[in-house]
């Protein structure tokens, strides 16, 4: 493999408590300008298939140490050993879209390779520590952070809550960036107007909320895990989730849980879902089906740590 | 490979009250099933999907994800030795023609039929729309469920087609094993109708086991369950499990709205007979 030290590398970001040198512009991120980065980004060529893949899913490769994953007509992307990460876009690729994509698998499998553990969750900062809500696509997490976020709470990240632990087992959030993405439905919930926020990509509704304003950047330790049910609930709850669910309800939450066994990375992953569960306090958060009564909802879990 | 059995049909055809029976044929268990632990899932559900292709599916549009499903579908099935979904979509595209499915991974399918006229009630109420823009609806030859719009919707994409070009992209697939399931015959020959079909999927088809799913899944059992638990499935909290009979729809449509179904539908109606040889249709 190419020294990544060689690439060029002209932008210096800072998410995810990580360093990043990337030949490719990627605006709205902190500014960063050391001369350590902990992974680079560069466009370059990427390998037709990887060689030694332990599994194979329909757009993506993966083996220890390294992962591929595709979109037909857009990108390719090649992660190896938590480091490096090369993009090869197509000439028409839509620089958002591109952008997006990174910091969604890509990312996932790196933060995989280098050991951390990224939950499919959005994180706030609040006075007991970081809160993550986990959830499947489309249950509200991001609405939710976005609920917070108006109530003057800090933003620590959308889509992946990336958790840390440090070697006195404590775990703790990590700042991703400033974004919130949501679906014009939920940003009227929010109160804001999604006609005047940009899309995410030309042909989708979902619009990105920046919030540099409300974004904690430094890593916060870790409070609580609400998680919401993927199956509606009659009315709104919150209970605490028995110590017997949490790992089953923790893999799930994984974000790309399906990257880990083609990674290598199963035991250690275990052994932070172990973690997690025994030593942070895990909570259903069940919700009826529609969107409408974020505000009572939020109220509902802002209850369980004021 | 061949590992996918498709429970298919167009909306309120009787599709939920097998896969009940079905979660109470598999479990053994001398309760019923709950509601909530139906586990086969809708295959446009988009955790499996997400999990298939390695990204978040609300992140591409509608054609890309069509693009994955055959993909998506292989991987499925090279991965489990059987497994039941749901369907609603058209067994190909009504757009283009192109396939829904693979037959690479499809063991077969049981498809299951109502009388459009009895649809278009159901259907009307579970969608919380007219009659008028339900029979619209399954007249339009590119009707589409969960399109993307301002928001996003648990499900993918389903093409659906009108009701005619929906039963026959099923019935008439090249090479694809598929049994037809009246309901109307769930309904009148309940033990005979289920058990052909346990027999046509490789399910258990001893008449014990099959009476005592059935008997699990009578439909005041489901209405109680509804009633006191709720269903995932029900929209925007009308009731799912709501009558569970056939010829509703005397007294229920208008001669009009009978005659703006039948004249579109009377080839595929016909050959379920559910007109007879006057062309009437019957209850």
């Amino acid at each position: 493999m190419e020294n990544p030290a060689d690439t060029e590398g002209a932008y210096g970001y800072r998410l995810y408590d990580l360093a990043v040198k990337s030949s490719i512009r990627l605006p709205g991120l902190t500014a960063w300008d050391g001369d350590s980065p902990d992974i680079f980004i560069r466009l370059g060529p990427t390998p037709r298939s990887l060689a030694r893949c332990r599994q194979r899913g329909v757009c993506y490769e993966a083996q220890s140490g390294e992962f591929l994953i595709w979109v037909d007509g857009v990108a390719r992307f090649h992660v190896a050993n938590g480091l490096e990460l090369v993009v090869e876009a197509e000439l028409t690729a839509e620089e958002g879209f591109l952008r997006s994509l990174i910091f969604s698998s890509p990312f996932a499998a790196l933060f995989l390779q280098r050991g951390l553990l990224p939950m499919h969750a959005s994180a706030i900062s609040t006075p007991r520590g970081a809160v993550l809500f986990c959830a499947g696509t489309g249950l509200g997490k991001s609405t939710l952070a976005g609920e917070f976020r108006r109530r003057g709470f800090r933003v620590l990240a959308d889509d992946i809550g990336v958790v840390r632990f440090e070697g006195d087992g404590s775990a703790w959030i990590m700042p991703g960036y400033p974004e919130l993405r949501l679906w014009p439905d939920a940003l009227v919930q929010l109160g804001e107007n999604p006609a005047k926020l940009p899309r995410m990509r030309r042909e989708l509704e979902k619009r990105i909320l920046s919030c540099p304003e409300s974004f904690e950047t430094k890593p916060v330790r870790l409070y609580a895990v609400y998680m919401i049910p993927s199956r509606p609930a009659k009315e709104k709850s919150l209970t605490v989730m028995p110590g017997g669910e949490r790992v089953a309800a923790m893999m799930e939450h994984t974000y790309r849980s399906a990257f880990v066994a083609g990674l290598g990375v199963q035991e250690t992953h275990f052994s932070q879902i172990l973690r997690l569960a025994r030593g942070t306090r895990v909570a259903w958060l069940a919700r009826p089906e529609e969107l409408c009564g974020i505000q009572t909802l939020a109220d509902l879990v802002q209850r369980d740590w004021d | 490979m061949k590992s996918i059995v498709w429970l298919a049909s167009y909306p309120k055809s009787g599709n939920t009250w097998f896969r009940i029976f079905l979660a109470n044929l598999l479990s053994g268990s001398e309760t019923p099933a709950d509601l909530d632990q139906i586990e086969t899932t809708n295959f446009a559900s988009r955790p499996q999907f997400d999990w298939a292709i390695g990204w978040e599916s609300s992140d591409f549009t509608d054609r890309e994800i069509l693009s994955w499903r055959l993909g998506v579908q292989e991987k499925i099935a090279h991965e489990q030795s059987r497994i039941f979904f749901k369907a609603h979509e058209a067994f190909v595209d009504p757009l283009d023609g192109a396939p829904l499915f693979s037959l690479a991974a499809t063991r077969c399918a049981l498809c299951f039929i109502r009388n459009p006229l009895d649809i278009a009630v159901s259907f009307s109420h579970h969608r919380g729309k007219s009659i008028d823009s339900t029979i619209r609806f399954m007249n339009d030859p590119h009707a589409l469920l969960n399109e993307q719009g301002g928001s996003l919707s648990r499900q993918l994409l389903q093409p659906l087609g009108d009701w005619s070009s929906h039963v026959l992209s099923w019935a008439d697939a090249p090479g694809l094993p598929v049994l037809f399931l009246r309901y109307e015959d769930m309904l009148e020959r309940t033990e005979e109708t289920f058990t052909a079909a346990c027999r046509f999927a490789g399910l258990p088809d001893n008449p014990s086991t099959v009476r005592r799913a059935l008997a699990q899944s009578r439909f005041e059992i489901l209405q109680a369950q509804e009633s006191r638990n709720g269903f995932a499935e029900a929209e925007a909290n009308r009731v799912f499990f709501r009558r569970g009979r056939s010829g509703t729809w005397r007294g229920a449509l208008s001669d009009g709205q009978v005659a703006g179904i039948v004249e579109r539908h009377a080839t595929v109606m016909r050959r379920f007979g559910y007109l007879d040889g006057d062309g009437a249709p019957v209850s």
